[in-house]
């Protein structure tokens, strides 16, 4: 049963924090889904392989080369970094 | 100069013979978008500097014949493909400030041909809904309709179009988001096979449906710009290799079309689907076998469960992709956090509305150990059984026709407070992305004032022909040239 402390579990998996009200709000929501897909229990599926990706074709990779041109010049996007590293709370006392 | 209700192939025609520059045209739609956005609310950062630079390039282009069909027009991007310079939103409180260091490919090629990018259109969040409701810059507006939804979640982009605010502009289609609205506003628009257009750039909801493509007012527009963004890109790993290099032509004859045969589901005309749109799709059909087209009825069976797989997969791959959203690279980042979990916790409870909340821990749900295979599993099996039924109908007809929606624009508000209305509205084009094939949405009529929309769905890579069908009917028919009347003036 999906209720109030399993939205909290599934919040705490999805890193975002609740209140009270979402807690309500968000376990009722997905009650409410959850009703929409278990429509599907009746469904014979044991001997249909899963399809993850429609076209079946192998995904191709590119060289393991670093890129002498970056065009993502990501570090200056971070909201708090000092020009070389992006910044975050301290981890290790 | 009266040019709002000229298509791109006409205004094209009209930059080439010198009858207009592409500053004079830029400068037309900036004010165009000046003066009626405010009643649409559909863009949601207008950079009219930017605009006129690319404009005055174009200008030299065409000045020294280096130009193309689309050099110079203007073109308005749906907030989700990444903008070097320019801010890049999703439509979310947690990209409010977000300015990409670098070009989506889409926007990149269109740039290259010396298109003119206006500004960036309103969406729902993260492109995660089908009414344009759930974005944090506010509600979008149907031009037909003002109390009606654009839908979404290229709400933005299909609202401007339709009361020619620009010409053209750029959508993605996860689950509908560029057939739904523009069958919504009255306009043609293409989702391409998956894998023909590249995602670079473009922001992440669900990796494996996501497809970006054109919303413009017909087929010959689409086609025109379809043709520039296609391709391999070798920055998308699922760029697909088989992406047809050569320029789409609008080559189908009407001696081409006896030999032609299109399949009509019935199970996309059950009662689910409103009785009039069911009418007028098939006073359209009359015209297509008045042009030659030959019908079949078919079967397109477990039809029922596209919307809970969809859901499952779109959500459980929007977990993983929106997880990149922690307050540290980039994007929304919470005041003074405690330490690095609060840092996320308060990062995402801040950056994200609660549709993109719920979706996220839906897919989290989905995924996570012990219903990973109640879930998850189920919903790619049921995904293998939608793809393969297409399959099976292609091996009997060589093209499907469906309504796109099983309603016209529906009220503001009528169904933001009920989920599951919503994800339900999205029936007929959700087995589209399951089976990444390419389909386009085009103007049938009207049901009590509001547009109609038909697709016409076809096998992977046939995109020549389902555009070369939908500008046979366009040729016949006037519905793609109808304007609101609220816009259909200077």
């Amino acid at each position: 049963m999906f209720d109030k402390s399993k939205v909290k579990d599934v919040a705490k998996l999805a890193m975002i924090e609740l209140d009270d009200e979402d807690l309500i709000y968000f376990s009722d929501e997905i009650v409410e889904f959850l009703k929409l897909v278990n429509q599907t229990d009746n469904l014979e599926l044991s001997k249909i392989e899963p399809l993850y990706h429609a076209p079946e074709i192998s995904l191709h990779a590119r060289e393991d080369e670093v890129d002498k041109n970056p065009k993502n010049d990501g570090i200056n996007s971070s909201p708090k970094h000092n020009g070389k590293h992006f910044i975050v709370p301290k981890v290790i006392e | 100069m009266d040019i709002y209700n000229k298509s791109v192939v006409e205004l094209s025609k009209l930059l080439n013979k010198k009858k207009v520059s592409s500053l004079e045209m830029t400068d037309y739609f900036i004010n165009r978008i000046k003066s009626f956005d405010p009643k649409l609310n559909s863009f949601i950062t207008i950079d009219e500097d930017h605009a006129r630079k690319q404009a005055k390039i174009a200008d030299e282009l065409i000045a020294n014949n280096n130009n193309n069909l689309l050099t110079g027009i203007p073109i308005a991007h749906k907030d989700l493909f990444s903008t070097k310079g320019m801010l890049t939103t999703c439509a979310s409180k947690m990209l409010e400030n977000y300015t990409p260091p670098f070009d989506a490919t889409i926007v990149n090629k269109l740039n290259e041909v010396g298109m003119v990018n206006i500004g960036k259109t309103n969406m729902d969040e993260f492109a995660m809904g089908s009414s344009n409701e759930s974005s944090y810059f506010g509600v979008v507006k149907n031009p037909w309709d003002l109390k009606k939804v654009p839908g979404g979640s290229s709400g933005g982009s299909a609202s401007a179009v339709a009361a020619r605010l620009i010409p053209i502009a750029t959508g993605s289609d996860t689950g509908g988001s560029i057939r739904q609205p523009a069958s919504f506003c009255g306009l043609t628009g293409l989702k391409p096979t998956y894998g023909s257009v590249s995602r670079y750039g473009m922001i992440a909801y669900a990796s494996s449906l996501d497809q970006g493509g054109p919303i413009a007012t017909s087929a010959e527009d689409c086609a025109l710009l379809f043709n520039k963004i296609k391709g391999y890109d070798k920055n998308d790993p699922t760029s697909n290799f088989n992406t047809d290099q050569d320029e789409v032509k609008l080559a189908l004859k009407k001696q081409d079309t006896k030999n032609i045969t299109i399949g009509i589901p019935k199970e996309y005309f059950s009662k689910d689907l409103d009785r009039n749109i069911s009418d007028i799709i098939y006073q359209s059909i009359e015209v297509f076998k008045k042009l030659g087209f030959n019908f079949k009825e078919i079967s397109l069976p477990d039809h029922d469960y596209t919307i809970p797989a969809y859901y499952i997969i779109a959500s459980a791959e929007a977990s993983s992709n929106l997880s990149r959203y922690d307050g540290v690279k980039f994007g929304h980042r919470c005041d003074k956090p405690k330490n690095l979990e609060d840092l996320y916790l308060r990062t995402r409870k801040e950056g994200f509305g609660k549709e993109v909340k719920k979706r996220i821990m839906i897919g989290a749900y989905a995924l996570s150990s012990g219903y990973y295979d109640e879930y998850y599993m189920k919903a790619l099996k049921i995904r293998r059984i939608i793809r393969d039924n297409f399959i099976n109908a292609f091996k009997d007809v060589d093209y499907i026709f469906a309504p796109t929606c099983p309603s016209t624009a529906f009220d503001l508000g009528e169904k933001s407070s009920d989920a599951l209305e919503m994800y339900l509205s999205d029936i007929y084009t959700t087995p589209v992305n399951l089976a990444g094939l390419p389909a386009i949405s085009i103007p049938v009529g009207f049901s009590n004032n509001m547009p109609v929309g038909m697709q016409i769905i076809g096998n992977y890579f046939t995109e020549a022909n389902i555009l070369s069908i939908a500008h046979l009917f366009q040729e016949e028919t006037g519905w793609h040239n109808r304007i609101p009347e609220d816009f259909d003036h200077e």
